[in-house]
């Protein structure tokens, strides 16, 4: 376990600045929504959650699958490989970390959602939905994308990644909705597509 | 004592999409390395050097054949931990050195206050003190060099696997770490040394293997495959150099050499021209000279 920790604190600071950027991404957007006009508007607040939980899985995407890829082109999985770490704890430290910097990015559009919808005099339920819908599919996005980057290059994960996520709602539309529903209940990840797809949140 | 490291049998095939092209890295590659010996590993680029070291490492699995490292089947995490590597392209994470060196013993369950230690130990032994707060990334290649010696020698390895560890290093470096591996050698533990400074190699290591288009084309001690029992050396005075082919004059001495069956002949033929013999012994090559023979006959026995 300490092992994984290791790799996982490792990883994120390899990847601070990228932390940074996307947390000051979220709140700074929040921020311009927020005091470009007097009173916020249920719908800015909506369409600066949908937008953010949109991005969330994307920005994870990318980090899973070029993670590593990086490091082997570095070489620096040699230097990590050649010391006691077993390959199972390197691709959970990897895992971690990428969850490390989903947990900041979450954060940031949770603290900046809720002063938004809380400026916009709306319910905070939806918000929470939202946000957990977010962390599912994230999570579940990034342990996928890492999974084919093991044996596939990044470009080749990334469409792997999206087809596997997709395949619930992909299910549902061809055949129905009646269809859909077990496998939609099975993958998390697609109820949080579909609620990035349309649907009021808030 | 059972080896340190050994290679049986083992044979790799980097394979294209769907099998094809398939190229032979090691040949039916079988190697013992005992504990407390240098052994210079050696051979031309694309020998295999590469890919037996990361086949002992775990980092890939052989075609055919198999291996143990300390006792245990190549790729045993817990086995790493008694072992230092330096690979050929020293990579390592952009961070300030001291806290790499330190990260690269807490994956090898180093603990403190004995890492701290550890640490310390190793910067002062390759003169990083000075330089230990500064970014890995900062660095020159040199400098980078002796960060991945530090990181391997972190855990105090039993066993060092070494892949060109000197190849970017100024001649001073170059000795300390030389004057290290032989005291790492006192105190019983075991390197394996892959390099191209065959000067070097020929100075430390108490074995050779050379290596050439996947299989060993010589193995034994150095001290052995530097002395040639086919050829002798022939040193007299009191004649013309021009009598012999290849003789040079040193002193006054006039050395040559002979094939071990002409010797008696030499002797005689330096008598009769009112010469004097000094001295005959066996003939002592460099490795250098060594490689590029075998190297040559491989390349000729293979075009053949």
């Amino acid at each position: 376990m300490r092992t994984v920790l290791l790799m996982a604190a490792n990883f994120l600071h390899q990847q601070r600045w990228l932390t940074v950027v996307l947390v000051l991404y979220a709140a700074g957007t929040a921020a311009v929504l927020g005091f470009s006009e007097k009173q916020v508007s249920a719908e800015d607040a909506a369409f600066f959650l949908r937008q953010q939980s949109l991005y969330a899985p994307l920005f994870t995407l990318f980090l899973a699958v070029s993670a590593i890829h990086n490091e082997r082109k570095s070489r620096r999985i040699l230097a990590v490989l050649s010391k006691a770490i077993t390959r199972q704890q390197y691709l959970a430290g990897l895992l971690a970390g990428i969850l490390a910097v989903l947990g900041a990015y979450c954060l940031a559009i949770g603290i900046s959602g809720v002063w938004l919808v809380r400026s916009s005099q709306a319910s905070l339920g939806q918000l929470w939905m939202l946000l957990g819908m977010t962390v599912v599919t994230s999570v579940l996005v990034s342990a996928l994308a890492l999974f084919f980057s093991t044996f596939l290059p990044p470009l080749f994960a990334t469409v792997a990644t999206a087809l596997t996520v997709a395949v619930p709602a992909a299910l549902e539309q061809a055949a129905g909705r009646g269809w859909g529903k077990p496998a939609s209940g099975l993958f998390a990840g697609d109820a949080g597509l579909r609620s990035h797809a349309g649907g009021p949140c808030c | 004592m059972p080896p340190v490291l050994e290679f049986d049998h083992v044979t790799k095939e980097y394979c294209g999409w769907f099998g094809r092209n398939p190229v032979c890295a090691l040949d039916d590659f079988s190697l013992r390395v005992e504990p407390g010996e240098i052994f210079g590993f050696l051979g031309p680029n694309g020998a295999g050097k590469t890919t037996a070291i990361h086949i002992a490492m775990g980092f890939m699995r052989p075609t055919r054949g198999s291996g143990q490292m300390l006792g245990r089947c190549f790729g045993d995490a817990h086995t790493r931990s008694r072992v230092g590597f330096l690979a050929e392209t020293v990579a390592l994470y952009h961070r300030p050195l001291a806290r790499l060196v330190r990260f690269c013993g807490q994956l090898n369950g180093v603990r403190d206050p004995q890492l701290r230690q550890r640490t310390r130990e190793v910067l002062e032994t390759l003169d990083l003190t000075d330089v230990a707060d500064r970014n890995v990334g900062k660095l020159s290649r040199g400098m980078l060099q002796r960060v991945g010696l530090a990181q391997a020698l972190v855990n105090d390895p039993e066993l060092l696997v070494l892949d060109e560890p000197t190849s970017a290093l100024d001649p001073p470096a170059r000795v300390a770490v030389r004057e290290l591996l032989l005291a790492m050698r006192a105190v019983g533990k075991t390197i394996f040394l892959s390099s191209h400074q065959l000067s070097e190699i020929e100075l430390i290591s108490d074995r050779v293997a050379i290596l050439y288009r996947g299989r060993i084309r010589r193995l034994g001690r150095t001290s052995d495959l530097l002395e040639s029992h086919e050829h002798l050396q022939v040193v007299a005075r009191g004649v013309d150099p021009g009598s012999f082919e290849g003789a040079t004059t040193s002193n006054g001495f006039v050395s040559f050499e002979v094939v071990a069956s002409a010797q008696r002949a030499a002797i005689e033929r330096v008598w009769s021209l009112g010469g004097e013999i000094v001295r005959v012994n066996p003939a002592r090559r460099s490795l250098e000279q060594i490689f590029m023979e075998i190297t040559r006959n491989a390349g000729e026995e293979r075009n053949r």
